[in-house]
């Protein structure tokens, strides 16, 4: 018996051993950015591969890994050894530093590449597939250097041109708006909402409870759907060292996510604590709904409930605005009209009736003064019949026929002169004339230019 | 050789030559104008400027011409009315108070012309009765037939007035153009001195000679056709009465120089085309060779006195157009305007009820 537990524990022992031993070693590297095990590279094509690499760091932060190998890998354990490679050499979600690793495997002539740290920020799917071919052609007519070469360079062309690695570059600092989720600032045309948006109400002030927040997703959720366009609520203590409350939303908008269809249709109500600001920020067809007339409008209808913190009041009526906007953008309908044809829940109280009795009284006295005005004026015209007799004040029937000769006719311009009157502004917040928005009369909407290189629309205020 | 200072056109300062910009400016209000502008300008105003002139004939002397056999002279108003023996008048024509006939021979100046009676006495009594009709408030005693059978053919004066007139009217005119930006909205008016001047000629204006008959009457049931005027002959007046007239031909000219100034301004302002507004600034209006001849015209009267004061209606004798003043029974207003004023409540109540 005891033998017998011995050998299958031996067994066992040499089993465990021994499994990652099929296929392939994966070997640990001391940190260095070539690790050339099939010894593909002379010393000083390597060197000269570990300069640009550093180089980039440098500059960017952003680690470059070539290892090669001899190991004989099939193609479906590829991506495994690849896994394994970064995970063995601390290359992984949770190392800070970005970056990408390059494998190439000699026995079959396959390679990978794989995003490390934040690196799947910089690099989206296509390019990546476009490094491939790049270098694939360069690696099947084993120019290894070369290959490599051109590797180090197009990554480092890459992070020039990419705004993302941009910032990477710009900081040292750590950046005050770690995003949620990944982002695909150039991916065209794609229908809906993006796959990693993130979430339609992120309360980081935590003013909301978790059911007035549902409450505020399920009408974001309505409006997404009917008018295809992206809502996001978003509260925080801080904007940390965003530049201003303006570059704090459209980034917020811009790196999360946010947006409806190819133009990222869409806008993001940001408030800030610390600094009491609140601000919209609109992308796409949001900057020609919301317009900066009515930008303001959309402050001054919730700023007094922001200052008496009743935040869900706040951005409940937001909402509702918004929603009405965007249903009047698209039915062509302007002004007020909304009100009446939707049957609309109108947040100002306006169209209150009061009382029965003093709405009867009003339309009686109405009706009298009615009759009173008909019966005034058949009088009138009765008392007129009675009087026919009334002087003349010209002599036109007896002016001889043809005799007019106005020879003299002279027009001569003497001088102009311009005056101008501003545009009438909506300045109080509640019952005053509302903006129409989209393209209507009351005109258009400054937009700038974002971190991100996209073009926002937007306005805000204080508190 | 002429000192030259220019007025201002927009707000009549002093123009002043400025050597710098080498251009004239306003030196109240900065504009800025060309030469050619401020002659032309200047010689518009002086034109519209000169004081209107009225150049009436005198009148000469008239001879008298016996027409009637009767006459009265109304106590209460004064007029002299001439009749023949057919013609029995127990009314004043103009005010309606009683008058005796006197048996006498008369006459009247002699008139230039005269316009002979087209439309009888029926015709003149049906007229009435239509006018009286849908007279809601009118007092009933004024339907009475009797009344109406009191109607009179009576040939008043007139004076018919001849002239030429030469005009040089100045307005100030502008356009108006706006458009906007996405902050301010534009408004650019462009201002002209719009000179009209040229001739036209009136003929036989019509101006009552009794100081009767009010002038409004007279001027209510103008025209007349003048293509059936005559030369006057004294057989034209037998059935019927003839006014003697007392109004001098120079006491009507006020009123014809302002209708003529009126016809003028209104001719020549239509002239004046495409401009947001239009404003007389000065005016020039001559009178020339104006001469009035004196005129028999036909009118079918009738007036009533009611509550003593008189009303008074006239037909146009000729051309059948009438005119009149009815007094008003206050009585009947207040039932109308309540009878209204129930039936527009009641309709109003089920207006609102249906809602």
């Amino acid at each position: 018996m005891k033998r017998l537990a011995v050998l299958v524990l031996s067994l066992v022992l040499c089993f465990s051993m021994c499994i990652p031993a099929w296929g392939y070693t994966v070997p640990q590297t001391d940190g260095e950015a070539v690790a050339d095990y099939a010894s593909l590279l002379e010393y000083d094509e390597a060197k000269a591969l570990e300069e640009k690499i550093d180089q980039i760091k440098s500059e960017y932060s952003y680690d470059v890994v070539i290892h090669t190998t001899s190991a004989n890998i099939s193609y479906e354990e590829s991506q495994d050894y690849i896994d394994d490679f970064c995970s063995n050499n601390g290359y992984g979600a949770d190392d800070p530093d970005s970056g990408i690793v390059f494998v190439y495997f000699e026995a079959g002539g396959l390679y990978g590449i794989k995003e490390i740290g934040l690196g799947t920020r910089v690099y989206d799917g296509e390019d990546l597939e476009s490094l491939d071919t790049v270098v694939g052609s360069i690696l099947s007519s084993y120019d290894y250097y070369g290959a490599f070469d051109k590797y180090v360079d197009e990554v480092y062309a890459y992070l020039k041109s990419s705004p993302v690695a941009k910032e990477l570059k710009k900081s040292d600092e750590e950046t005050s708006f770690i995003p949620l989720e990944p982002y695909n600032p150039l991916s065209p045309g794609a229908e809906g909402l993006q796959p990693n948006r993130g979430e339609s109400v992120v309360d980081d002030a935590d003013l909301l409870t978790s059911f007035e927040e549902q409450l505020l997703v399920s009408k974001i959720e309505e409006i997404i759907e009917q008018y295809s366009y992206d809502v996001v609520i978003h509260t925080t203590p801080t904007a940390g060292n965003a530049p201003s409350v303006e570059a704090y939303a459209d980034d917020f908008y811009d790196y999360n996510g946010y947006g409806y269809g190819g133009n990222y249709d869409g806008m993001a109500f940001v408030l800030v604590m610390d600094s009491r600001d609140y601000y919209t920020s609109t992308h796409g067809k949001g900057i020609d709904v919301f317009n900066d007339s009515v930008i303001n409008y959309l402050g001054d209808t919730i700023v007094n409930d922001l200052s008496n913190g009743d935040y869900y009041d706040a951005f409940a009526a937001y909402l509702n605005e918004v929603e009405r906007y965007l249903y009047e953008y698209a039915n062509g309908i302007v002004g007020d009209e909304y009100y009446d044809y939707y049957g609309y829940d109108d947040p100002s109280g306006e169209y209150n009736s009061g009382s029965k009795i003093e709405d009867i009284l009003v339309k009686e006295l109405g009706i009298l003064a009615f009759a009173v005005v008909v019966a005034g004026i058949a009088v009138y015209i009765m008392k007129r019949r009675m009087n026919t007799a009334v002087a003349k004040r010209e002599a036109n029937a007896y002016i001889k026929k043809d005799s007019v000769n106005i020879g003299y006719q002279k027009d001569t311009f003497l001088y102009d002169t311009v005056t101008k009157r501003a545009k009438p502004k909506n300045n109080s917040s509640g019952g005053s004339s509302r903006p129409s928005g989209g393209g209507g009369f009351s005109g258009g909407s400054r937009t700038h230019t974002s971190s991100s290189g996209r073009t926002h629309g937007g306005g805000g205020g204080k508190f | 050789m002429e000192l030259m200072t220019f007025k201002c056109p927009n707000c009549g300062g002093n123009i002043l030559f400025d050597s710098t910009g080498q251009q004239f400016r306003c030196e109240s209000c900065d504009s800025v104008f060309a030469k050619e502008q401020l002659e032309e300008y200047e010689q518009m105003l002086k034109k519209s400027e000169a004081p209107s002139e009225y150049v009436w004939e005198q009148e000469t002397e008239r001879e008298q011409v016996v027409t009637g056999s009767v006459s009265y002279i109304c106590e209460y108003c004064g007029a002299e009315i001439v009749g023949d023996e057919t013609t029995a008048a127990t009314e004043c024509v103009y005010c309606g108070s009683p008058v005796i006939m006197n048996k006498k021979l008369s006459g009247i100046d002699k008139p230039d012309y005269v316009i002979p009676f087209k439309l009888t006495k029926e015709d003149a009594k049906t007229a009435l009765k239509n006018f009286y009709n849908k007279k809601p408030l009118l007092p009933k005693e004024f339907k009475d037939e009797n009344r109406i059978e009191k109607i009179s053919g009576v040939y008043v004066p007139f004076w018919l007035f001849d002239c030429g007139v030469d005009a040089n009217i100045v307005y100030d005119a502008t356009r108006v153009r706006t458009w906007s930006d996405s902050r301010y909205i534009y408004t650019k008016t462009s201002h002209f001195a719009v000179a009209r001047g040229g001739s036209m000629e009136f003929e036989r204006i019509p101006a009552d000679g009794s100081s009767k008959m009010e002038d409004r009457y007279m001027d209510a049931i103008e025209p007349f056709d003048y293509s059936e005027m005559q030369e006057f002959a004294p057989a034209y007046l037998s059935g019927y009465l003839a006014d003697k007239y007392d109004v001098q031909a120079s006491a009507c000219e006020p009123h014809v120089n302002e209708r003529v100034n009126a016809s003028t301004n209104e001719t020549f302002r239509s002239t004046v085309k495409g401009y947001a507004t239009v404003i007389p600034k000065s005016q020039s209006v001559n009178i020339r060779s104006g001469k009035a001849k004196y005129a028999l015209l036909p009118v079918w009267m009738l007036t009533t006195r009611y509550k003593d004061k008189p009303y008074t209606f006239a037909m146009n004798g000729q051309t059948g157009k009438l005119v009149g003043e009815l007094p008003v029974d206050k009585g009947k207003v207040i039932k109308w305007m309540l009878g209204i004023a129930a039936a527009a409540f009641a309709v109003g109540q089920i207006f609102l009820f249906l809602n």
